[in-house]
């Protein structure tokens, strides 16, 4: 781990939505949307090339006013390379702790929230939520586990729906 | 036998449909204004972007196309139509102009939307029923409209209750009958993430706009189509709305619950 590296942010092929007080990215490559708290969204944004892992943690320090050392940028940006939201793969070496250990460390240290990162992947397509209620109707399958009279995708009724092909 | 077409703008997407035989064109030319209870305008069929087929071929056998892709066979005469309407509103949802549909059940109370995003099956339309019943105006029991500015549109077909013995039998009702029919466009007031499940207590939980915006990501129609409006839409409704995520018991007891603690939190929020 170097605290002089200067992090990267992913702008490619991404939808960047900034809210209140977080931010959400839809990744147009994996369809993927992720939430990043407040914590977790000041130090993406401040991942620029140009700004160290230190003076990241000076700038968050600036911004919130609250307190906080490398290692919890750190940890942001361990997130935001699991979910491939950085150009680069850096990778924290939180001296012999595992993350969890860090998570314990930091959140009992900070008054500030964590960074925290909450993801979730977008339906496959229109259909997949007009559902029959036993299990996911995808257009072009009859899912499995579903009786023969399985209202598919909402407005069979009791009719058989089956694909052709 | 023979090509019967038709041309539609519904929702800014230029609709075609062909069918096989007069009659069922017919019966889609009837069943479409109880189907989008919006302004519908004629246009030409080779002008279409979206085309649906529905062709008689065999006895008692429809087949179903929506834009190209894999042919559907219904095998029930009492249902093609609803198979039909089902695939075609889902599409239209989709490719919407200006508009983001959300799978909800929607009503208005005091000039302000209540959202209720789930899937099919989750007792949506029993809920927005009650709600009705209770005083809100009826916006919709499967889509909540959202326009650019994030206001929530009426959507007032039918509402559609399923029984609940098992065989997914669908009566419609006309809103009408339970109370009065919302006909402006308001702003979301409250976002309920919820679930029907038996003796379950109400303790909800206030989340952001970023998790809300994420728990109702998935019944977001038109999210992998145009992402950026999609997200610039939910941001503008959701930020000025609660988001209230909870399970909850029985509709009839829960219309009360829901507005009381509507009313409460809006206060607490709001002034």
């Amino acid at each position: 781990m170097n605290n002089s590296e200067k992090p990267v942010a992913r702008k490619n092929s991404l939808v960047v939505q900034e809210l209140n007080n977080e931010v959400l990215v839809y990744d147009l490559e994996t369809n993927k949307a992720h939430c990043l708290n407040e914590s977790a969204a000041i130090v993406w944004k401040h991942c620029d090339g140009k700004t160290t892992i230190s003076d990241i943690a000076k700038q968050f320090i600036n911004k919130s006013g609250n307190k906080v050392d490398d290692d919890f940028i750190w940890l942001a940006i361990d997130q935001l390379n699991d979910l491939n939201l950085m150009e680069s793969g850096l990778k924290p070496d939180f001296k012999g702790q595992s993350r969890r250990e860090v998570i314990k460390k930091i959140g009992l240290a900070s008054i500030i929230a964590l960074p925290i990162i909450s993801s979730l992947v977008a339906p496959q397509s229109a259909y997949a939520n007009v559902s029959c209620g036993i299990a996911t109707c995808v257009v072009g399958t009859m899912p499995s586990g579903c009786p023969a009279a399985c209202p598919t995708c909402a407005g069979a009724n009791g009719a058989t729906v089956v694909c052709t092909v | 036998m023979g090509v019967y077409r038709l041309g539609l703008t519904i929702y800014g997407v230029k609709v075609g449909i062909e069918t096989n035989r007069k009659f069922l064109l017919k019966e889609i030319e009837s069943e479409i204004p109880l189907t989008f209870p919006v302004e519908i305008f004629e246009s030409e069929y080779e002008k279409s972007t979206r085309r649906f087929s529905i062709k008689v071929v065999g006895k008692e056998k429809y087949k179903i196309e929506i834009d190209g892709e894999k042919p559907y066979i219904v095998d029930d005469k009492k249902r093609y139509l609803p198979v039909f309407f089902s695939y075609m509103r889902v599409k239209i949802a989709e490719y919407a102009e200006s508009k983001v549909f959300i799978h909800a059940g929607v009503v208005g109370w005091k000039g302000k939307a209540i959202i209720i995003p789930a899937e099919s099956y989750k007792g949506k339309s029993t809920l927005v029923a009650e709600l009705v019943k209770f005083g809100c105006s009826y916006y919709s029991d499967e889509y909540a409209v959202l326009d650019e500015e994030g206001y929530v549109h009426p959507y007032p077909k039918m509402i559609s209750i399923r029984e609940t013995d098992g065989d997914f039998t669908q009566t419609d009702f006309c809103a009408k009958q339970f109370g009065t029919i919302g006909a402006e466009p308001i702003p979301a007031g409250l976002v309920l993430i919820t679930e029907y499940e038996k003796d379950a207590l109400w303790d909800p939980l206030q989340i952001s706009t970023g998790q809300g915006i994420l728990e109702i990501l998935s019944q977001t129609i038109p999210i992998r189509y145009k992402p950026e409006f999609t997200l610039f839409v939910l941001n503008k409704s959701l930020s000025r709305a609660i988001i209230a995520k909870s399970k909850r018991g029985e509709a009839l007891h829960f219309a009360k619950i829901l507005i009381t603690y509507f009313e409460e939190t809006s206060k607490l929020n709001f002034t």
